[in-house]
């Protein structure tokens, strides 16, 4: 079991605000993410959750407010050094490239911490002896299969990423995610398309993530699955938080059931 | 009896045999629902019913006519609508234009303004937001308009295609009550779902499809009783 790190704070959110024109998708919105937590946010469709995924990620630029991540600040840095300093992500409609294979997925994720600079993959390319860059491939083939045998993908390293059945293409989002090492992962609705059983899966495999080291934040839709493995709830409405607190007391929160869990869910 | 009646189909895409001798019977009036793991073929057998796929082999009929060579448009013409997986919102165009676009294969433009303004009796919400360009609307109103948009084309048959898939409870609640609905009116239902439990609780008959072949049949609640559906479908804490 991993052991939860008393107070320490993975992501602080604070007075985060995001346009669209008039539309306000994230607005004043102020929450704390705790180290090794699964912390879920819902909230009823076109609430700002995939906006916010994308403001912490760097997709988008925020209006105002301050993202910190492990106390750092996180506004001004690009995309791609989010990922460096540990923050990766999976996507609500899967995006995986549709002709590499499972195996160069992942290792398309190692790939940033091999040559985290456009510099460092030029002079790898222009001095190193080539079977330097063929050990480098070798370190990343076998670390990515070690992944894919995490996530039980490792005997389809071989096929299309395209190939595969829906619920596997979410499994190798996750993976090529963590690839990245990320401290912070976000997932966005990855039980979308599953069938409950397969859902049940994704409870253990979130889990076991977590218990890598990973802080988590989920946003899904499937209350089983928030309630069952979340430590933390946040719900979003309309860009702003309108309630926070344990799977407990959301499932009972008056305003949270008005808004999105309608009077006769079934969990 | 039997509304749409499906024997010893064969079909997919190009050289690849998706479904493989499926027999499927709907009665008039029901809410049959099929259900199966990603990939089983459930999509291919709604898109193969609308005619957006040939069949390779076999027979589809709908109230004892054969519809297996017809082309789509037709088939719509015949009373069949399709509610495609992910919604197929024409997302530039308005919510009210999308709703004129299920009529498209009718010419009877009075009646066409009449059920328009049923559908947003409706879905009220649908009403506020007529001029409204269709891709910024929530998931949830996407999907009211798809179903919408069905039904102006005056369908006896409703194809679902996963109608749950990424909305918020309290929207799936809605969608479910919708269906609910569309069956006391009259209307003909199969429904496609992820949302196994769900889907079968609301089910007159239900089937499971598995590899392309269907392997279990029964009541709505026969399924939900059944260990290898509860196991495989429905996870541990089917209750």
């Amino acid at each position: 079991m991993f052991e939860r790190a008393g107070a320490a704070t993975c992501l602080a959110i604070e007075a985060l605000t995001k346009r669209f024109g008039g539309f306000y998708a994230v607005n004043d919105l102020q929450f704390e993410v705790a180290t090794g937590d699964i912390h879920a946010l819902i909230g009823p469709n076109g609430a700002g959750k995939t906006t916010f995924f994308n403001l912490v990620t760097g997709v988008l630029p925020a209006d105002s407010g301050e993202i910190r991540f492990e106390g750092m600040p996180m506004n001004d840095a690009r995309a791609s050094k989010r990922t460096l300093k540990g923050i990766a992500r999976t996507f609500q409609n899967i995006r995986l490239f549709p002709h590499l294979t499972v195996l160069e997925t992942v290792m398309i994720g190692e790939h940033c911490r091999l040559f985290p600079s456009m510099w460092q993959s030029f002079r790898a390319a222009a001095l190193q002896l080539p079977f330097v860059e063929a050990r480098q491939e070798r370190v990343m083939r076998a670390s990515a299969l070690t992944l894919l045998e995490f996530f039980g993908l490792a005997d389809k390293r071989h096929a299309k990423a395209s190939d595969l059945p829906y619920g596997d293409q979410r499994r190798l989002e996750m993976a090529r995610a963590l690839a990245t090492q990320p401290r912070l992962l976000l997932l966005d609705e990855p039980a979308a398309g599953m069938n409950p059983h397969e859902t049940e899966e994704l409870d253990e495999l979130i889990t076991r993530i977590r218990d890598r080291g990973v802080t988590i934040i989920l946003v899904e839709h499937d209350m089983r699955l928030v309630m069952e493995i979340s430590d933390r709830v946040t719900v979003l409405n309309f860009g702003t938080k309108i309630a926070e607190g344990n799977p407990k007391e959301i499932q009972r929160n008056p305003a949270v059931i008005e808004a999105y869990l309608g009077e006769d869910v079934q969990l | 009896m039997s509304m749409l009646s499906i024997k010893g189909l064969r079909s997919g895409y190009g050289k690849i045999e998706v479904l493989h001798d499926v027999i499927l019977d709907i009665a008039q009036g029901q809410i049959v629902t099929l259900i199966g793991a990603n990939g089983a073929g459930k999509t291919t057998l709604l898109k193969t019913i609308s005619g957006l796929l040939r069949p390779g082999a076999g027979s589809i009929s709908f109230e004892d006519k054969s519809i297996v060579r017809l082309p789509p448009h037709k088939i719509v013409g015949l009373g069949i609508s399709h509610v495609p997986e992910g919604r197929a919102i024409l997302k530039r165009m308005t919510v009210i234009d999308n709703l004129r676009m299920g009529a498209y294969v009718r010419n009877d433009s009075k009646k066409i303004a009449e059920d328009i303004e049923a559908v947003l009796a409706r879905f009220p919400v649908l009403s506020e937001r007529r001029l409204q360009i269709a891709g910024t609307l929530s998931g949830g109103e996407q999907q009211m308009l798809a179903i919408g948009r069905a039904l102006v084309a005056r369908p006896r048959l409703l194809l679902f295609d996963e109608p749950s898939l990424g909305l918020a409870p309290k929207i799936v609640s809605q969608i479910f009550l919708t269906l609910r609905e569309l069956k006391n009116e009259g209307k003909t239902i199969l429904l496609v779902e992820q949302n196994a439990r769900q889907a079968l609780r609301v089910a007159d008959h239900g089937y499971v499809l598995e590899r392309g072949r269907i392997v279990y049949s029964g009541s709505g609640e026969e399924l939900l009783n059944m260990p290898e559906v509860q196991r495989t479908y429905l996870g541990q804490s089917a209750a």
